[in-house]
């Protein structure tokens, strides 16, 4: 989702760009969402997690926050999920709001986001474009995972690393100036 | 429509104010209904990759992890320039 999002000249940011931990975390939050003039909500990985087999509910909440700021500024807010329909199930509040189906696939993600940020036009990236440039970024987030002793990527500084290297990998391909 | 419906005047057929009269008064009262205008917010121009570092806030330090992780697996050209200091290029695959 990083490469399409910069392959389509947009700044990508995300909730791992708030330290985890402070009492005001929830209005950094819905600070950085209401900076945004756009954001994605992926609904996909709503499952039961961790020892508990709790569902995580940070998503949806996310949601609703983005639903809140788009009915008072400018602000558009995307529905990603994996299967079509299942939203109707988990979420029928939001019925009305078509959600984008990836189906749980890297190509699936890169088609949503051409579908809400795509513009028309000779500058749009090729979707070829964009499978290529997400194959180098997750090679190159793998080594800076490695490089850096850590066994996933949901740190800040990767976050920041990644979306360095996406610009890099992007302005080589000539998709963003 | 018949040749009868087409004879008669749009007076008698309300057609000028369509169901003012059986609405409520509320939605009688309001001329258009009301609703947000409805705009392309997300289109907006594509950022340049100056713009988009900015945003994130990326270190010297992370910058020069990446150069070095992007080097190893060739996906930019070490540029040795006339100064003698090394510049990274990036390599159009």
């Amino acid at each position: 989702m990083l490469a399409g999002l910069v392959a389509l000249g947009r700044k990508p940011h995300c909730v791992l760009e708030i330290p985890s931990g402070g009492q005001n975390r929830l209005d950094r939050i819905y600070g950085l969402i209401e900076q945004c003039g756009a954001s994605i909500h992926d609904l996909s990985r709503v499952s039961l997690s961790g020892s508990l087999r709790v569902p995580r509910f940070n998503m949806p909440f996310e949601l609703g926050m983005a639903y809140s700021i788009a009915r008072r500024q400018a602000h558009s807010f995307f529905v990603l999920e994996e299967r079509s329909y299942r939203i109707q199930a988990s979420l029928s509040d939001l019925n009305g709001h078509d959600p984008h189906i990836h189906a749980g696939t890297q190509d699936g993600v890169l088609r949503c986001l051409l579908d809400c940020f795509g513009t028309p036009g000779s500058r749009q990236p090729t979707f070829a474009a964009l499978q290529s440039l997400t194959r180098k970024l997750s090679q190159v987030v793998t080594t800076l995972e490695k490089e850096q002793g850590t066994q996933h990527p949901f740190h800040p500084y990767i976050f920041r690393q990644a979306v360095a290297a996406a610009v890099q990998l992007a302005r080589a391909e000539g998709l963003i100036a | 429509m018949s040749r009868h419906a087409v004879a008669v005047s749009s007076e008698t057929l309300c057609y000028d104010d369509p169901m003012a009269d059986v609405a409520s008064p509320r939605a009688a009262k309001e001329r258009f209904p009301s609703r947000k205008p409805r705009t392309k917010k997300h289109i907006v121009a594509p950022a340049t990759a100056e713009q988009i570092l900015q945003g994130v806030g990326v270190t010297k330090k992370d910058a020069a992890l990446v150069r070095k992780v992007l080097l190893q697996l060739g996906y930019i050209q070490d540029e040795i320039n006339p100064d003698g200091k090394a510049a990274g290029r990036s390599k159009k695959s």
